[in-house]
């Protein structure tokens, strides 16, 4: 074959020409978790359709949490540019804001727009009074029962944790299945497990002025609570190993009577075709609380955050409003399951409809709350996991283990002023 | 000689092979070393150099302690263990005369899967109510009760040690059975010939000529044992009440959940000590 000798250079000319027309168009990056609704794409087309001149890239992030964080934290730390908008989890804006890798983006919505937001997750958005992220998703801890079992002993579901161990500990005796399952390894699970029960007593991890308050009544009385319910056989001892797929198994092929776990275990608890033992048979409630109290549940959740170093500002924020807007968040309610962050989205008809267990989920999710927004968070949660498994796993005394547990977190705080 | 004209060439020649090993080896090493000198967290990007406060401040370290001495321990038992099995799988393989290269390959599966992988498989083994471990020993009346093995610290270690000489008792049977097929027949003829029985050809032929190929397999197991991470990440994440946490993991910690990065490099580099001098006592071994 002969070449024609004008050939390559044509072709890299053309080549270039061709490199060259969307670069006048921009490319803005969005770094985001596996899309398990398969959604991510139609949205993304749509928005391309709007906004002529801008095209959305989705990097892949891994699955874990913690894995995406570390991955995070090296991008920003290096001051990569080539990721504009991070889909991040709702404890990590505080952190991410106060190392000055996130835009505020207040001025990104009006007072009035952002009232539809609701409120737990906003909080958690927020650091010393600005915005940094918006809530895209929303997350927050449930009581999972087996109705079917209750209303054969006449039972109510539980509103006190007194009640919830009580008909535990007696229907997995009389049943011969585990009471009461929940997250109980060492790990960041078993911080929202605790936050839970701590909100119910009336507790905080921080008093009012700032200072850690393990060492208070209300600490030691949660901590006593998820004690007991090991003591009294409510829970397997085997919870202090279980993260959510542990306890969500064994829930979906009936081997538990009660659970908390995540909304995402109701659609699989629903479906037979993924093996469910339970569809039709199980009851959603908000979590349990101390007599009389409110429950709290502990928010989890994914937020859209613009970075310091996108090249392209304006392009990014268009993005993170569209995700955000009331339009996305019901189209992901409608096909993807996924639960919204807006008030309104709840209580429209079409998402109703498809999704009647919303109407329940929306009770727990306007009480829930953020874990404790600071930058040193994640520091505090990994000495909240210890110290609480020390109490848990029966090494130390609940009250040593608090002990313990309230000086290192006065140090981390010492140190972070 | 043909080069000592130009001795510069030499350097030229070897100078990209350097220029590799620097970046990709020295230079993380020496910058790790530094950062471990200053008090680097994210949030302070400007880091002051702090001297050896961060070195001070191990040994006062209950965490660091403690998990120093679960590393040593966990490379004690599993090492022992890995390279006993080890030994007894390459001879059993070495003994065979037919279907060697099969039993090799089935062998060598456990190997070939990735740690994460089969950390995530025995935690599911071992989980109380769904695993296989708990159904087996009660289906043989062992136990009545479901027992949560990651639970406690001691059956935490039991299982941890168990996933981790499953997954390399193979890889120190690989390396031994390639020692064992070094060894010249003639020798175990002439030692028969001597009237020397199986124990005495195995104790007199066989471990002398397969004393290099036994510590090679000891020194590449203890280095990798002492930097165990993903198997124990996986199964307990340090957990039952921080029972199972072990240098590496700790230093994990430090550095991504506390961002304390100085204090986090010193915890590393302690960590390359600790690798270092096993390493370094194994060579002089070697060597003698």
């Amino acid at each position: 074959m002969r070449r024609n000798p004008l050939l390559l250079p044509a072709c890299c000319l053309a080549l270039s020409v061709l490199s060259c027309a969307p670069s006048a168009s921009r490319t803005v990056t969005l770094a985001a978790g596996k899309d398990p609704t398969g959604q991510h794409q139609a949205l993304l087309a749509e928005f391309e359709r709007q906004n002529p001149g801008i095209k959305v890239r989705v990097l892949e992030m891994p699955e874990s949490s913690s894995a995406q964080h570390d991955l995070y934290v090296t991008y920003l730390a290096g001051r990569d540019r080539s990721i504009d908008v991070y889909s991040i989890d709702i404890i990590w804006p505080a952190e991410f804001a106060s190392a000055g890798w996130l835009m505020p983006l207040e001025s990104l919505f009006t007072a009035g727009e952002l009232e539809d937001f609701l409120p737990g997750p906003l909080a958690g958005c927020r650091y010393r009074d600005s915005l940094y992220a918006v809530p895209w998703f929303t997350d927050a801890g449930l009581l999972y029962y087996r109705s079917d079992i209750l209303s054969r002993h006449g039972l109510k579901p539980p509103v006190t944790w007194g009640d919830l161990i009580n008909q535990a500990t007696a229907l997995s005796r009389s049943e011969g299945l585990a009471g009461y399952v929940w997250q109980g390894q060492q790990y960041e699970g078993l911080v929202c497990n605790f936050l839970e029960v701590l909100w119910s007593c009336g507790g905080r991890v921080f008093d009012p002025a700032g200072r850690p308050a393990m060492d208070g009544p209300q600490a030691r009385q949660a901590a006593e609570i998820m004690l007991e319910m090991l003591r009294t056989s409510a829970s397997p001892k085997g919870v202090l190993t279980y993260k959510e797929e542990e306890a969500r198994q064994l829930f979906t092929s009936g081997g538990a009577v009660f659970m908390r776990n995540w909304p995402y275990a109701w659609t699989i608890s629903q479906d037979s075709g993924q093996g469910s033992a339970v569809a039709g048979r199980t009851g959603l409630a908000p979590l349990p609380s101390l007599n009389g109290r409110s429950s709290s549940a502990c928010l989890g959740g994914w937020n859209l955050a613009i970075s310091r170093y996108t090249r392209h500002p304006e392009s990014a924020a268009k993005l993170v409003r569209f995700l955000t807007s009331v339009r996305s968040q019901k189209h992901f309610a409608l096909h993807g399951g996924r639960l919204p962050a807006r008030a309104s989205v709840y209580a429209d008809a079409e998402v109703l409809a498809a999704n009647p267990h919303f109407a329940q989920l929306y009770l727990a999710f306007a009480s829930a709350r953020p874990r404790p927004v600071r930058p040193d968070y994640p520091a505090l949660s990994d000495e909240i996991q210890l110290g609480l498994h020390r109490a848990l796993a029966g090494n130390v005394t609940v009250r040593q283990a608090l002990l313990d547990l309230q000086g290192r977190l006065e140090r981390i705080a010492g140190m972070d002023r | 000689m043909v080069v000592g004209r130009k001795p510069y060439v030499h350097g030229l020649l070897l100078a990209p092979a350097l220029m590799a090993i620097g970046v990709v080896v020295f230079f993380p090493l020496l910058y790790s070393l530094y950062v471990s000198l200053t008090d680097f967290t994210l949030r302070n990007a400007g880091a002051n150099l702090v001297g050896l406060r961060n070195y001070h401040a191990l040994f006062t370290d209950l965490r660091f302690v403690a998990s120093t001495v679960r590393t040593i321990a966990f490379v004690a038992c599993s090492v022992t263990a890995e390279m006993l099995i080890g030994f007894g799988l390459a001879l059993l393989m070495h003994q065979l005369a037919r279907g060697r290269g099969l039993f090799r390959a089935v062998v060598l599966v456990p190997w070939a899967i990735p740690t994460v992988v089969s950390g995530l498989t025995w935690r599911w083994m071992f989980n109380d109510r769904l695993g296989a471990v708990n159904a087996a020993l009660k289906a043989a009346g062992l136990i009545h009760q479901p027992l949560a093995w990651l639970a406690g610290s001691a059956t935490a270690w039991a299982a941890i040690i168990v996933a981790e000489v499953w997954k390399t008792a193979p890889f120190v049977a690989l390396i031994i059975l390639a020692g064992l097929q070094m060894v010249p027949s003639e020798l175990y003829e002439a030692a028969t010939i001597d009237g020397a029985g199986r124990w005495r050809r195995f104790r007199h032929v066989t471990l002398p000529l397969l004393w290099p190929t036994l510590l090679l397999a000891l020194l590449f197991r203890t280095i990798d044992a002492l930097r165990v991470f993903d198997l124990i990440a996986v199964m307990t994440g340090g957990g039952p009440a921080g029972g199972t946490e072990v240098l590496s993991l700790y230093a994990h910690k430090v550095l991504f959940a506390h961002l304390d990065f100085g204090y986090g490099s010193a915890l590393t580099f302690a960590l390359f000590l600790l690798v270092m001098g096993c390493s370094v006592a194994y060579a002089r071994r070697a060597v003698r």
